[in-house]
């Protein structure tokens, strides 16, 4: 009888040793891939060392001194950047200054450089023959309302070449000159030169001596709507809520009209050494209308990362989780967003290969 | 499997009796309403505006009610799997010894019922209170959730069975080991050390890269490889509740490799338990 037993009951631990062995080979390396870290995106909380001695660097233009009868009324003020000393008190779209130059020649600058003009090989000839190479020549782009401001060394730059043919060139002010010539339909264009550091391009005659005659006027005068100060990031700059609003227009009204009612304005600073990165202060003309535009703002959000997933775009709803809207004091907010790296060189990869088509098949169909 | 289903059964009616489901129940509605009257979400077109836990400010950010959901859920499959294993491995660690305790056991085994078919009846008496513990507490939480912030998600509930299979291999363990000494402690105690090495197992290959080479390093590759890999299990958990991507081949053996085990300890179980007398 106990001999049975014993044969009975040996079964259940050979079971018991075959399942534990099963089971360790069923788990060996059984374990759920590591998780991917977050995108490392680098966003540009405040100015940096380098940027603050770049901009040191550029501030060599000293503003005349108000004089009267040969007497100094003032004492000379600090040296300023050009660019800067140019900007109006008040815009009425916004100014923004992009450093192509640093743009240029980041990690993804080639690709940019090729995007832009891969299309049309024979314009980036054209410009660097004439002394405008982008890459070396051009330092800052920027837009004050409907001006377009170049800054870099065109010392030897051959405008004409780009311009008609009945274009004369003239003095103004100190260190100016207008280069003027005759459009199409009869009127006349501008463009401004100064101190062959600076390219001004009005949307008329008024708005390019404006922005000359600031430039070299003397006395005290309001500040700008950018300053040295707020020279950080490789695209820095100051839009009006109505620039903004505009935005949203199409697609939002209702989060246009808060903008309209509650924002004075917002700064921005976007860093595009490795990733793009956007830091965003929004300035309140309401302060106790903040917290409804902050909140309509990241809905606005929201709804436009659920419509991307519904819509299987999920890239563009993994760059919409990036986004951030954040509390930051009475009376401003912030918002922060970011593309990651790989997605902007893929993007960048995708255009240059899509202007290469282009411009193969332009040279198809030109023989 | 009828009687094994009328062992279960008489498990839980004794539960039952001993108010043992009135405390687990209670405890786990208490949670919820604390949760409940506590947290405090204001969704404005799917996104979180304000929030706030026992009136103090959780996010500053405005956030999509996914991008708060999902880390949200991923905290809460943690806390659930790793809580709940411990709670349920104390709270449940004397139905073994109960079982064999002088008088019951005799009277037990006096009936037309098999040795092994006792001891897995009891097994799936207490894994079945378990599973509706944790079903109880999924569910209430994702009703919660879903009223506060509108969306609905049942990945919560998928998450809850994942952790529900870690707790069956360590109640196999804690069956098992009451067989040998008939203590609650013991078998609590033990249910707590499975959890640990199966957290040791799933980070097997790391922890020996840091210990000497040597006999004491092969011992120990070879020592965690039959238990189950309890941590990766609760990852695992954690991210079907936070809806994140989960390799299912590996799901679907990190589970089995669960169920293997338990059936692997039981079967000890039996072995001793066909042999002992009371």
């Amino acid at each position: 009888m106990a001999t049975t037993r014993a044969k009975a009951r040996w079964p259940w631990l050979v079971v018991a040793a075959l399942l534990l062995v099963l089971g360790a080979w069923l788990m060996l390396g059984a374990e759920p891939p590591p998780r991917p870290p977050p995108p490392d995106i680098r966003l540009p909380w405040k100015m940096s060392d380098a940027e603050r001695l770049r901009g040191e660097a550029r501030q060599t233009w000293v503003p005349l001194a108000p004089v009267d009868a040969g007497e100094r009324l003032e004492p000379p003020s600090r040296p300023r950047d050009p660019l800067m000393a140019m900007m109006p008190p008040t815009v009425k779209r916004g100014a923004v200054v992009a450093e192509v130059s640093a743009i240029f020649h980041s990690e993804l600058g080639g690709l940019m450089m090729d995007c832009l003009f891969e299309g049309d090989p024979r314009g980036l000839a054209m410009l660097r023959d004439g002394g405008l190479d982008p890459a070396t020549k051009v330092d800052r782009v920027a837009l004050i309302d409907d001006a377009l401001v170049v800054t870099g060394d065109f010392r030897g730059a051959a405008f004409e070449r780009f311009l008609p043919s009945d274009t004369t060139r003239r003095g103004y002010g100190q260190r100016g000159q207008l280069l003027e010539w005759h459009r199409p339909d009869g009127g006349a264009q501008l463009m401004g030169l100064w101190d062959s550091q600076l390219l001004v391009m009005g949307d008329d005659e008024a708005q390019t001596k404006a922005l000359l005659d600031r430039l070299e006027s003397s006395g005290p005068r309001p500040a700008g709507a950018l300053s040295e100060a707020d020279a950080w990031g490789e695209v820095y700059g100051a839009i009006t809520s109505d620039a903004v609003a505009e935005l949203f227009e199409a697609d939002n009204p209702g989060l246009a009209d808060t903008l309209r009612q509650s924002a004075s304005g917002m700064t921005l600073h976007l860093d595009v050494s490795h990733d793009v990165g956007l830091v965003g202060d929004v300035t309140l003309e309401d302060p106790t209308k903040g917290d409804e535009l902050r909140r309509a703002l990241g809905s606005a959000l929201s709804l436009a990362r659920m419509e991307a997933e519904a819509r299987g775009r999920t890239r563009e709803a993994e760059l919409l989780d990036l986004a951030r809207v954040e509390a930051v004091e009475e009376g401003a907010f912030r918002l922060h967003a970011g593309l990651p790296h790989d997605y902007l060189k893929a993007s960048l990869e995708r255009c240059v290969e899509r202007q290469r088509s282009r411009r193969l098949q332009r040279e198809r169909d030109g023989g | 499997m009828r009687q094994l289903l009328r062992i279960a059964v008489d498990l839980l009616l004794e539960a039952s009796r001993r108010r043992w489901f009135l405390g687990l129940f209670g405890a786990i509605t208490l949670v919820l309403l604390v949760l409940g009257l506590s947290l405090e979400l204001e969704v404005v077109d799917g996104a979180i505006a304000g929030s706030r836990l026992f009136g103090e400010v959780l996010f500053k950010s405005i956030l999509t009610v996914n991008h708060v959901l999902g880390p949200l859920y991923l905290a809460v499959a943690y806390v659930g799997f790793y809580g709940g294993a411990c709670f349920l491995a104390l709270a449940c660690s004397d139905f073994a010894p109960e079982l064999l305790a002088p008088g019951r056991i005799e009277h037990l085994l006096s009936l037309p019922v098999a040795r092994w078919q006792l001891l897995f009846g009891t097994f799936l008496g207490v894994v079945t209170l378990a599973a509706a513990s944790t079903l109880y507490g999924a569910v209430g939480l994702t009703l919660l959730l879903g009223v506060k912030t509108g969306v609905w998600s049942a990945q919560l509930l998928l998450s809850a069975a994942i952790g529900w299979v870690g707790f069956c291999a360590l109640y196999a363990v804690m069956l098992t080991a009451a067989f040998f000494v008939r203590s609650a402690a013991v078998s609590g105690s033990l249910g707590v050390v499975t959890l640990v090495l199966g957290i040791f197992a799933s980070f097997r290959e790391s922890i020996a890269k840091v210990m000497e080479p040597g006999v004491g390093r092969h011992l120990f590759e070879w020592a965690m490889l039959p238990f189950p890999r309890l941590a990766s299990l609760a990852t695992a958990s954690a991210r079907v509740a936070a809806d994140q991507p989960v390799e299912s081949g590996t799901l679907a053996r990190l589970v089995a490799g669960c169920f293997i085990f338990s059936a692997a300890l039981l079967s000890v179980a039996v072995y001793r338990f066909e042999r002992k007398d009371f």
